[in-house]
């Protein structure tokens, strides 16, 4: 199963000077090693350390992603930056770390009546605090490897 | 951004709260309510009949407001409302919006009151 993702980054171009588009992954579910290769165009001052930083940072969030991507389906407490805190089923995670959860139910429902008939929810990824997730949920040695794999540049 | 085959279901996307009535959480606390009509990539939405539910203690309203445009950043949630469920806890009264200022101004005031007297029990550090 061959898994490819094109991402377009506009940010990262403005910090780094080097505009970024797009950058396709590819990833073989199963062995959870992956190639990276990434076409570039070099923008105005293109710093190597900067670029190496970037594609560091890029490969990073396809980390968490992979690995929330393998959570879909399991009970999670997502807390927000607000301390709402909402139990449900993982439906599914994107690129932002946006997350959607099913069969919803609020942690603390009596301080949070407005919540009482939702779900279902999209949980912005930028407002997530924590993921507490289920302890056998974590192939700890798995995402050891993986990290290390990250760290070393793949 | 693109999914080849069988991944494609795993997109969080927006498309499936097309045309739902939904409640949307915002950063300053606000509470909206309306239908998405639109959405993008930033999870900026277009809300269509949207009201304002303003909670405080017992009471409640919905204050309508129309057509909104939301933008992404302020987001919080989207949540899907069950309409076969009671959105909220029976013994909630309905009030009028300006009661519920009324009520909104006096809860506001009495959480700064507490501030303030905390802060001087602090300073005298009674501790």
């Amino acid at each position: 199963m061959v898994l490819i993702l094109s991402l377009s980054l506009p940010p990262f171009s403005v910090v780094y000077g080097l505009s970024v588009s797009p950058i396709a992954l590819v990833s073989f579910a199963g062995d959870d090693e992956y190639t990276p290769c990434c076409e570039f165009r070099p923008n105005i001052t293109s710093n190597y350390s900067s670029f190496v930083l970037a594609v560091l940072i890029i490969i990073f969030l396809q980390l968490f992603f992979s690995y929330f991507k393998d959570l879909v389906g399991r009970e999670v407490t997502v807390e927000l930056k607000n301390d709402l805190a909402i139990r449900g089923t993982l439906h599914s995670v994107d690129q932002y770390l946006n997350i959607k959860l099913e069969n919803t139910r609020v942690v603390d429902q009596d301080k949070y009546p407005h919540m009482l008939s939702v779900r279902n929810c999209f949980i912005r990824g930028s407002v997530v605090r924590y993921v507490q997730l289920p302890p056998d949920g974590v192939d700890v040695d798995l995402l050891h490897d993986a990290t290390r794999r990250e760290a070393r540049g793949g | 951004m693109s999914l080849a085959g069988e991944d494609i279901y795993l997109s969080t996307s927006l498309a499936s709260y097309l045309d739902k009535k939904l409640l949307v959480l915002l950063r300053d606390g606000r509470k909206l309510m309306g239908i998405l009509r639109s959405f993008d990539q930033f999870a900026n939405a277009v809300l269509e009949g949207a009201c304002e539910r303003v909670i405080v203690g017992e009471l409640y309203c919905d204050i309508p407001l129309g057509l909104y445009v939301i933008r992404g950043e302020n987001v919080v949630l989207i949540g899907e409302l069950d309409l076969e469920r009671e959105e909220l806890p029976p013994q909630m009264t309905c009030v009028s919006a300006a009661e519920i200022r009324r009520a909104q101004k006096a809860e506001r005031e009495a959480s700064d009151l507490k501030g303030t007297m905390r802060k001087r029990m602090e300073f005298l550090d009674l501790d």
